[in-house]
């Protein structure tokens, strides 16, 4: 009867702990990617507010923007950018540009596909503030 | 056996919540590090500052490290391909392009409990870019 008893108790615990545990890796996972794609949003906008202001300069500071995010996330094996990277804000010296960049977190590259079907979708944004002395480029 | 399971579990979990910790740490120590790189140096403003990215990595990462040991590998070169050493993590910056630097931390830290990093392979494996920072009289 004892026996019995513990057989029941341990199929109901057992699924239960191994769910628990699994969603403790999925949250980890989860975090990490988000931490991940914060990061390149992040650098990509400090980036960009190194190169020139105005209008001339806008072109190469998207493309320092661009070039950032897309080396960082190119290193990131759970990560998948989907389009580009985009900076709106005022270019001139001393504006501000808010970067957005969206990712698809690859579950489906990990064995937590197996309890996580979907790769969900998660998106960044990071600010950063030109410098009020950077130059004008000449034309 | 129930109680078996729980602690297994348990400490598996705690595991896997130190290394989510460390591995969020290390991308925000080794973006701290890269900008520092991305400058340039007091002596050339064009040259990257690879060298400096070490200090801002190490003073992030410490918090997390438990007893693990940051090894900076030379200025310029890549982590080594054996580096995922249980209780080592290399730093390296180095140049990846004409206009990109990059900074990777690389290798298997230690935990708090010491036997979880032998039986999990908990590696951290980071790199992040950054442009140049670029100057102009």
């Amino acid at each position: 009867m004892k026996r019995g008893q513990a057989l029941v108790e341990t199929a109901v615990t057992l699924p239960v702990l191994l769910a628990l545990f699994l969603g403790f890796l999925a949250a980890g996972v989860g975090a990490e990617g988000y931490v991940d794609l914060t990061t390149a949003v992040y650098l990509a906008a400090a980036s960009n507010v190194t190169a020139p202001a105005g209008p001339l300069g806008q072109g190469l500071a998207m493309q320092y923007a661009t070039d950032t995010f897309n080396a960082t996330i190119a290193h990131d094996t759970l990560l998948q950018a989907q389009g580009q990277i985009t900076c709106p804000g005022d270019y001139n010296a001393g504006g501000t540009v808010v970067c957005q960049a969206q990712a698809t977190l690859l579950f489906s590259k990990t064995p937590l596909a197996v309890v996580i079907p979907v790769d969900p979708t998660i998106q960044a944004q990071a600010q950063a503030t030109r410098s009020a002395y950077r130059s004008v480029p000449v034309p | 056996m129930v109680v078996g399971v729980f602690v297994l579990v348990t400490f598996a979990a705690v595991s896997a919540a130190f290394h989510s910790i460390q591995g969020a740490m290390a991308e925000t120590a080794a973006a701290a590090g890269v900008q520092v790189a991305a400058s340039g140096t007091t002596a050339s403003p064009n040259t990257p500052d690879l060298a400096g990215a070490y200090t801002p990595t190490q003073k992030l990462l410490q918090s997390v490290l438990f007893g693990t040991a940051l090894v900076q590998v030379p200025a310029g070169q890549n982590c080594s391909q054996d580096a995922m050493q249980s209780g080592s993590l290399e730093v390296c910056a180095y140049q990846d392009g004409p206009n990109l630097v990059a900074e990777s931390i690389r290798g298997r830290p230690a935990f708090p409990i010491p036997w979880i990093d032998q039986v999990l392979p908990w590696n951290i494996d980071v790199t992040v870019e950054m442009h140049q920072v670029t100057y102009q009289q």
